[in-house]
């Protein structure tokens, strides 16, 4: 009786572990895009929750591009620390 | 213990295992699942209703897990597993073929994998469920 309960414990226990792995190796990755000189290209920015608008740009050039969610204007990023991005 | 327990206990594990990662991840990241889910090219759906869905699939997982624990409602289970594997399969049918854009993969297995091989995982995994689905009516037959 003990080991059918010990085995789906076991097995909780790695998933629960493999979990937390994965989101901590992918909490960086979100893509984004930004309507830069080239039109429309992705970038990969940490930028999902927060009231600031979310905002990049290439050095050196200074200019600053918003970051949308998807290819259209429609669906911009907020950020929490209002910081520009240098990618 | 019969090599057609054997087979059918493994199933189980491995669909324990995958659901239960499934939906810890998703619960841990329901911010950007959410997210994921808004910016769906083919999900043209109101906020509350992705809202809604934003909890329901994660919660419908956690159900998947408990069934498969729990011997009672492993055949619930089976069938839960079932109808969520084929709605993913449709969902990235339609992400691959009919969507204009592929959306950001940023949330849980999705971020490592891509679309297509996401695809064949839940082919592979649809599969695995039918062969599990055999080997328990076998079994209560037997």
């Amino acid at each position: 009786m003990k080991i059918k309960m010990l085995l789906p414990v076991l097995a909780l226990i790695f998933a629960t572990g493999m979990s937390f792995t994965t989101v901590s190796a992918t909490d960086q990755q979100v893509t984004g895009y930004i309507n830069g000189p080239n039109g429309w290209e992705s970038v990969n920015v940490d930028c999902v929750m927060g009231s600031e608008d979310c905002k990049v740009r290439f050095l050196p050039n200074p200019t600053e591009y918003q970051v949308f969610a998807t290819e259209d204007e429609s669906t911009p990023l907020n950020s929490a620390s209002g910081e520009i991005i240098d990618l | 213990m019969t090599r057609d327990k054997i087979i059918y206990i493994s199933i189980s594990y491995i669909l324990l295992i995958v659901f239960a990662f499934a939906a810890i991840t998703k619960l841990l990241e329901q911010e950007k699942f959410y997210t994921n889910l808004v910016n769906s090219p083919i999900l043209e759906l109101p906020s509350l209703v992705i809202h809604i869905m934003a909890w329901l699939i994660p919660i419908l997982e956690v159900f998947v897990v408990i069934g498969l624990i729990w011997k009672r409602f492993q055949v619930q289970a089976i069938y839960l597993i079932v109808i969520l594997l084929i709605t993913y399969i449709i969902y990235t049918l339609a992400i691959l073929l009919v969507a204009p854009y592929s959306p950001c993969s940023c949330g849980g297995v999705i971020a490592l994998i891509g679309w297509t091989q996401h695809l064949y995982l839940q082919i592979g995994l649809l599969s695995l469920t039918f062969v599990e689905m055999y080997y328990h009516f076998k079994i209560s037959k037997s």
